[in-house]
This record gives C-alpha cells, structure tokens and sequence, in this order.
C-alpha cells in the first residue's frame, strides 16, 4: 500500500489528507504549534496514520509524495511579524514599491491611512548601478556602494 | 471619423472600444437581469436599491450641524492673462438636505479651465460622494437630498463657445474642493485636506527605436494626497479628482517601449503639509529624453502657485515645481503650455506637490515626527518649520 500527502499549516490548525493507491482518504486536523510549526505537522501525520490504519512510520515509508503548503509566511506579512528587512535596489527608485503605481484602493474612502510599510523607507537603500531596458549596464555596480548598503 | 481627427489614431480606437465594451457588459447584464426577475421585480428591486442609499446619506447629513456655509479655492490661472481664478461655493445645510451655489465664482475665462454645466454637477456629486460613508452605494438615491444652484456665465457653467478642457480636472477639482472646505465647520471629521493637483506634460516624438511616432503621458511622479481625520495623506496618490484611480506603468515597461530614461524616481521631502496628520508626499522624477529628433511637448495643469489646501489648522502641501533642462540651461515650465521645445537629451526636472496636511501641527504626536525623520520624508532643517 502506498499513500500520497497533502498538508496545509494554518494559524489555528494543521490539516492533512492522506490518500491510500485504493483511494481511500483521511482528513485529520490537529492544533498548529506556532513555537515549531514541525511539531504540529507530526501530530497531523500520526492522526492520519491512524485514520489510514497504520502508524507513523509505516505511512511515511510508504508514502510517496508529500504536498506541504502553509500561510504561515502570509500570516506574517500580515500581522507584519517576522525579520527586520531591508531593500537594497538601485539608486533613486527606493520608493517605487510603496508608490503601489500611484493606485490606491477603496476609492471613495478618503479617510483611510496609508498601509503600514513592510520595509520602512529608512531601510530602503539605493545602491549605485543601472540597467537599461535592453539589459544593458548603464552604470556599473558600485561595490563600495553595495558595501556601505548592507552594512 | 472621429478616429481620423485626432492626434493618435490607435490609443483612440482602443479607449472608444473599451467605453462601447463596457456599454455592451451592461447591457447583457440588464437582459440578464430581466430575463431572471421579470420587469416589475427588477424595476422594484432597482428602486429600492436607489431609496435605501436616498436613507442612507439623508441619515449621515442629518448629522451634520446645520448652516450656511462658504469655501473659497484658487487656480493658479488660465494659461493667458487671468490669474487667481476663484471658485467659491455657498453651502446650505438644514435637515437632510444639502443646498450647493457656486454662482459666486469667478467670470468664466479665455483658458481652457472652464467647466460645463454637467461637469460642474458632477464635481459637486463628487464631494459629497467624498463626505458620506465610504460604504453607501453612489447611485441617483445618493444624490436627491442635494439641490444645486447655477447660473451660466461663470468659471463654473460657461457659456459657448468658451473651452473646457481640462475640466475634469480643473476646475471640477476645486468645486469638489471648495464645497468640502465649506462643510468643514459642519462635520471636521468627514472632511480631509487637498489633494495634489494635476500637472501632466504630453511628449510627442519620433521612437528612433521603432521609427515609429509616439505620445507619452506623464502618469508618474503623482502627487500626494490630503490627510484627514483618519490619518496622514497617501503619499503618490493624487490628483483629488481620481483619488488614487491613475495608474502609471512600470519604470521598465516605460523605458522598453518609449525613448525615456528614468534617472531618479522617488518621493519629494518635506512635500507634504506638516499638521497633525501629514499630507502624502509628492514625487521628484528626473526624466531624460532618449529621442534623436527634437520631441515637442504641452502641459496641463494647475498648483504651482497654490497648493493642495490643509484643513482644520493644517498646512498647505508644498506646490509643484517643473523644469526642463537642456545642457545647462534650466527652464521653469508653467502648467498651461503648448509646444514646450524640448532638444534630445534634455532632462526634465519634476517635483509634484504633497497634500494638504490636516489638524493642528502642535498635536503631531512625537513619534510621528522622529519617524518622519527617520523615513526622510521631512530633513531636520525644515522639522517644526511652518511653510
């Protein structure tokens, strides 16, 4: 007997679905754990090996692939938690993305602030260097320049 | 026949196809529609629908304290002798019902910064669109508590055959704007401060890319919008009467497609209004010509003489500053030109205005201000100065 397996890590639940070569399929759910996501991804697998009348290890010897998505990264973007990041691109366009091409929306809620930037401006750096459309080098990178950024 | 008659025979036929296309979606929704409900339901359903959003905004303005109210707005001018053109509306509230005059403003003028009469209503739909909640639909029902009052001969309604137009934009923005600086003593909290007006330039040239012709419009380097109650202003979003509906195309699609090359592209400091909640800053874009025939450009604007208003104690945005550069002679370019001569190489120097700012600027929390610092959007030199 072989299985295929399907995981999603949410917020509040880690659900995975096994499915047997004969088609049978188990849904288990277990509680995401948020201080090591992995461990929660375990328990979801041993709910499933049950389901499918077999233990953890079996089931993963036998399981031929494994499909692992999770919003824990979207979580994050969202709840704006995670790294410190920066952005280093190319001199004088540090603004480009926070510019949203000058769209904003919910057009007729004028009383709306501005979102919340993932990277500050403070942690924008303009890097010495340009390319041209064609993928030509206009302005070779400055090593120094690239240097003092990351630094 | 029209298609013939105008400068870019392509991008016309694809903006008229777009408005007969989205005429046809309707209308195959509507058949739709009918053909699922039947006429007397759908005509009931449509009414109800335009009574509800009536309920709604009679229920927001009733809010509101009543008065009589005025707003005053300045255009620059009008691109021949007549400077300092005033937009002035009288605003009455009682009850429910909102009564707008703009018959006060100033003669219409030889420039095309007049409006008609259906551009003007429009404008005054368009502000109160602004003040009521963001939710309620804007249909016909949303507009039966306003009553406009109007008399041709003004800036506002012009009479035959003067030109309008950039009135979409001007001076539609300032009748939008005047009627919300009105209201401000009625309901503060709903108003927000000025946008940033329109400045747009229009290069026509030869691509020696592509030997073909072209028209580019600048669409970047917005400028701020308005802060308000809520917050401070979005930085890049205006003009004030798309509030963030005009898109520009990427850098990289721009300089692949177009004789352009885009040098510097960021936000202009200490461009918005400082307040309570700053104005969103405006752009500086440095934009070179990659042109082998001397192009020829025009502008259309308005707001380097006045900027985007800051309300309830704000300061005003800072104003528009363009300049062409052409090896080393700088020239300031004025918001009404035609035929602006522009050389191969020339650089255009471009800073947009910010928004109006919004509130009392001592009530700028401190972290606000240190935050402001430190994301470069005002410089230590100017920190605390009133503009």
């Amino acid at each position: 007997m072989k299985y295929r397996i399907g995981i999603d890590v949410g917020g509040t639940f880690t659900d995975v679905v096994g499915v047997d070569e004969a088609g049978k399929v188990a849904f288990t759910k277990a509680a995401t754990t948020p201080a090591d996501p992995s461990m929660g991804v375990m328990d979801g697998l041993t709910l499933s090996a049950a389901a499918l009348d077999s233990d953890l290890a079996s089931l993963l010897r036998l399981t031929e692939r494994i499909v692992h998505g999770t919003t824990v990264a979207t979580n994050d973007l969202l709840e704006h938690k995670g790294a410190k990041v920066g952005l280093v691109t190319t001199e004088g366009h540090r603004d480009i993305i926070e510019m949203r091409e000058g769209l904003k929306q919910d057009r007729y809620n004028l009383r709306m602030p501005p979102p919340v930037q993932l990277v500050p401006r403070r942690r924008r750096i303009g890097v010495r260097e340009r390319m041209r459309s064609d993928g030509r080098v206009a302005v070779p990178l400055d090593m120094a320049s690239l240097k003092h950024a990351v630094a | 026949m029209i298609a013939t008659n105008v400068r870019h025979t392509r991008d016309f036929k694809g903006d008229l196809a777009a408005m007969v296309g989205s005429a046809r979606v309707g209308e195959r929704r509507l058949v739709a529609l009918l053909g699922e409900y039947g006429p007397a339901l759908t005509v009931s359903g449509v009414e109800a629908a335009l009574d509800a959003a009536e309920r709604e905004t009679r229920a927001t303005i009733a809010k509101w304290k009543d008065g009589v109210y005025r707003g005053e707005v300045m255009l620059d001018d009008d691109g021949h002798r007549t400077r300092d053109i005033y937009v002035r509306a009288t605003v009455t509230k009682r009850g429910s019902d909102l009564t707008v005059d703009p018959t006060r403003s100033h003669p219409q003028v030889t420039g095309f910064i007049n409006s008609s009469y259906a551009n003007m209503r429009s404008a005054v739909a368009m502000a109160l669109s602004y003040l009521i909640d963001p939710e309620t639909p804007k249909n016909d029902g949303t507009f039966r508590p306003l009553r406009v009052v109007a008399r041709e001969g003004t800036v506002v309604w012009a009479r035959p055959p003067a030109p309008l137009t950039l009135c979409t934009n001007h001076c539609g923005q300032e009748i939008m704007e005047a009627i919300i600086k009105a209201l401000a003593p009625a309901c503060p909290d709903r108003t927000m401060a000025g946008w940033g007006r329109r400045f747009r330039i229009a290069i026509q040239g030869d691509n020696p890319r592509t030997g073909r012709p072209f028209i580019w419009h600048l669409f970047h380097a917005r400028p701020g919008g308005g802060a308000s109650s809520a917050g401070d202003g979005w930085p890049a979003a205006g003009e004030w009467q798309a509030a963030g509906g005009i898109k520009f195309g990427s850098v990289e699609v721009m300089e692949a497609r177009f004789p352009l090359f885009f040098r510097k592209h960021e936000f202009r400091p200490d461009s918005g209004g400082d307040v309570r909640f700053r104005g969103g800053p405006g752009c500086v874009l440095e934009l070179e010509m990659e042109t082998t025939a001397p192009p020829w450009a025009n502008t259309a604007g308005d707001g380097v003489r006045h900027g985007a208003c800051g309300l309830a104690g704000g300061n005003d945005g800072l104003r528009h500053r363009y300049r062409s550069k052409s090896g080393r002679k700088i020239r300031t370019l004025k918001t009404k030109e035609v035929r602006v001569p522009v050389h191969p190489r020339d650089v255009f120097l471009i800073e947009s205005g910010g928004g109006g700012g919004w509130g009392n600027p001592r009530r700028r929390s401190g972290e606000a201000r240190q935050a402001d610092l430190d994301d470069g959007f005002v410089t230590r030199r100017k920190k605390g100065d009133a503009r």
